[in-house]
């Protein structure tokens, strides 16, 4: 399998901040590589540096062997970009705002013309291809939003959290459209989210950024490793005191604790076994609980472990 | 190429999905010429009037003192060569060359000559002609009057009684010593392009100087779109694509100048059909003068937009930059009714009056192309220093 995308050593600082620390990773040709993190964790500035928009402090990025400092208009060529705002123009229609983005890429007479009816196709845009693009809901600018990038078929997709602010079904829409790219095309995918459950649908291979470090990386089975055999029991309660937090630390069998708006997070080995004694002990102290689950490892737990918060509730205790 | 014709196409169908800018930017120079053109300002514009003296007599003199003391003239003097530098130049209507002899012809009742020089005939020359004439008319008469009293009462000795009749005399005298019609000569020189012109009125300075006013605002806020754009997002992700930043300039400024051409055109054509804006003979010339403003307009906008972070700042800024030197500029009224030289000076450093200017010479001074080839190249000099100091301003990425 050939190497889509290197990142090597990447840095980027604005002013005294560090956005992006020292990261490395690869993409292998046809694999869909994730990026999580939290907001501000530098998944954009990341993203920004490989599409070419910012010139990092050190370090560079191969794409197809191409670097974007010495061969940027070779990467452009290379690459589509969605980026995490929609980036259209609204008062275009959406047949006149992939035609702009494809000549852009080159595109025109006949060729253009049915890339962008392919394109509308993918999108499931095409009976509204005429309208203009402020008339459309925000999952439908989204996808459009996707659209412009995919004009250029290009050979790696660069997509920066292109599903926030939409409903479910247009997020479960987006999400199966990239999934079918990748399967039918073979096209390679880097994505970025905060959301957990985006990644782990979607994505091969998984890194994590917090602070601009990329923390871990790896399959979604080797993060979970990363957290053993621990489960996470989830608490929602109508009040949390600093006593009963201490108290469920000193409790035989349970590993961490982390808590966060009324959210008590508890990992631990064993979640049958210790489950009573922490939902006794919590209304020992008045805790009321409202709710509680318990989850298999996954991401959201590996994010938990290595950083001690969560992927979007900010610092936990 | 290619990509820069797309991206100026681009920017123009955008402006005309939201024709409001466009629209009231057309409608307002129109209404602003009806009104402003209707005033009658004549009366504040003073006539500019050049005065070569050869002759150093009092009847020279006088004549001269006699036309500073008008109001609606500005005298000037000096050498002949200045006189010719300055009716070419277009800065005064005609120079009145007196020539030695002068008083001496008019002392002995003799017809003395003057030249004239001017730029073209029109109303006001004539009306200044015939203004001169009766000056050295009033000017000798009143002299010999004056003369001819002195002399009679120095004769008297005693003039007690015999005031009257010494009045009588003196009346006499004087209407004696009146000249034959007309009491002067004029060798008239014309140093016009030869091409028939718009006479002056207050319709086409309002015409050119609003023209020129609001396609400013045109073409700033339309190349001043990538404020907008990159607000939205579309500037960074035309950087992410195989497009040059040639192009993306090269496209971005052709788009703003396409729109800023066509309002000027729409301006020129609704001017002369729906005011009657005679736009003189030389409309190759008044196009090519419009076509350098037009492009110097669009960099400034270039590089204010790039001296601002947000649209609401360049829509703060323009308004104040665009009035106050397009009033410098002399876009509002005549730089000829303009008296304080710090102004003008500084009037010298502002497109607007080398467009103003230069329009204003051939719409109704007639004058040639070549005499206004220096105004253009003006323009786009400080064009390409806008352009310049653009693109040292610009920040291309995030």
């Amino acid at each position: 399998m050939q190497t889509m995308l290197t990142v090597n050593k990447l840095t980027k600082k604005y002013g005294p901040q560090t956005a992006v620390d020292n990261v490395s990773f690869s993409v292998q040709q046809g694999e869909i590589w994730g990026l999580l993190g939290p907001n501000g964790a530098g998944k954009s500035t990341t993203i920004a540096i490989i599409s070419t928009l910012l010139r990092p402090i050190s370090g560079d990025v191969l794409v197809q062997g191409h670097s974007v400092l010495s061969a940027p208009d070779r990467v452009r060529k290379l690459i589509g970009l969605v980026p995490q705002h929609i980036a259209l123009y609204p008062t275009l229609s959406a047949y006149e705002n992939l035609a702009f983005f494809g000549r852009m890429y080159g595109l025109r007479g006949q060729k253009l013309k049915a890339r962008v009816a392919e394109v509308l196709d993918i999108t499931g845009l095409t009976a509204r291809a005429k309208d203009r693009v402020e008339t459309f809901s925000g999952g439908m600018q989204r996808r459009l939003n996707i659209g412009v990038g995919l004009m250029n078929r290009p050979a790696l997709l660069i997509l920066d959290e292109p599903t926030v602010g939409i409903d479910p079904q247009s997020r479960r829409h987006i999400l199966e459209t990239i999934k079918h790219l990748n399967a039918s095309s073979g096209m390679t995918v880097l994505y970025t989210s905060h959301y957990m459950e985006e990644v782990e649908f979607l994505c091969d291979r998984v890194g994590i950024i917090d602070h601009g470090r990329l923390i871990a990386q790896g399959t979604k089975e080797e993060l979970k490793h990363l957290v053993g055999e621990r489960e996470t029991i989830e608490i929602r309660t109508s009040g949390v005191s600093p006593a009963a937090i201490a108290h469920l630390r000193q409790m035989t069998g349970v590993d961490e604790v982390l808590c966060a708006e009324n959210t008590i997070k508890v990992l631990t080995g064993n979640a049958g076994a210790v489950l009573s004694r922490v939902v006794a002990s919590l209304n020992s102290f008045d805790c009321k609980i409202k709710s509680f689950r318990i989850q298999e490892p996954n991401l959201e737990s590996v994010f938990l472990h290595l950083t001690g918060k969560g992927l979007r509730d900010g610092r936990m205790t | 190429m290619y990509k820069a014709f797309v991206i100026a196409h681009n920017k123009i169908r955008k402006q005309l999905r939201q024709p409001l800018l466009f629209l009231v930017m057309l409608a307002l120079p129109l209404l602003f010429t009806f009104f402003m053109g209707s005033m009658n300002t004549e009366g504040a514009r003073r006539i500019p009037v050049f005065f070569v003296d050869n002759d150093h007599s009092r009847y020279s003199q006088k004549v001269i003192d006699n036309f500073k003391a008008q109001p609606c003239y500005r005298v000037c003097t000096g050498s002949k060569e200045e006189a010719v530098k300055q009716v070419q130049d277009f800065k005064v209507q005609a120079a009145f060359i007196i020539n030695e002899g002068f008083g001496e012809a008019l002392e002995a009742n003799k017809v003395p000559r003057v030249d004239v020089i001017r730029v073209r005939e029109s109303g006001e020359f004539y009306a200044l002609t015939g203004f001169f004439r009766s000056t050295v008319n009033k000017v000798a008469s009143n002299l010999k009057i004056a003369d001819l009293a002195l002399a009679e009462i120095s004769q008297a000795k005693d003039v007690t009684g015999r005031a009257a009749l010494i009045a009588e005399r003196a009346y006499r005298s004087a209407s004696e010593a009146w000249f034959p019609q007309p009491p002067v000569g004029l060798n008239i020189q014309s140093y016009s392009s030869g091409k028939q012109t718009a006479a002056y009125n207050q319709m086409v300075h309002a015409a050119i100087g609003f023209a020129l006013f609001f396609v400013m605002y045109t073409v700033i806020f339309s190349i001043g779109d990538h404020l907008e754009e990159r607000k939205q997002g579309t500037w960074q992700r035309l950087l992410t694509l195989p497009v040059s930043r040639r192009a993306l300039l090269g496209g971005s400024l052709l788009g703003s100048f396409t729109l800023g051409m066509a309002q000027i055109t729409l301006l020129i054509l609704a001017g002369k059909f729906l005011f009657g804006v005679n736009w003189g003979a030389n409309l190759p010339g008044v196009l090519l003068v419009i076509t350098a403003f037009v492009f110097c307009a669009t960099c400034l906008g270039l590089l204010l937009s790039n001296l601002v972070k947000t649209t609401a700042q360049l829509q703060a800024v323009t308004p104040v930059l665009v009035v106050s030197t397009s009033m410098l500029g002399g876009c509002f009224w005549p730089l000829d009714i303009v008296n304080v030289p710090l102004l003008l000076t500084l009037a010298r450093v502002v497109p607007q009056s080398w467009a103003v200017t230069a329009l204003e010479d051939l719409v109704w001074r007639g004058a040639a192309l070549g005499s206004v080839v220096p105004h253009i190249l003006v323009l786009l000099l400080m064009g390409t220093l806008f352009f310049g100091l653009a693109l040292k301003a610009m920040r291309w990425g995030t």
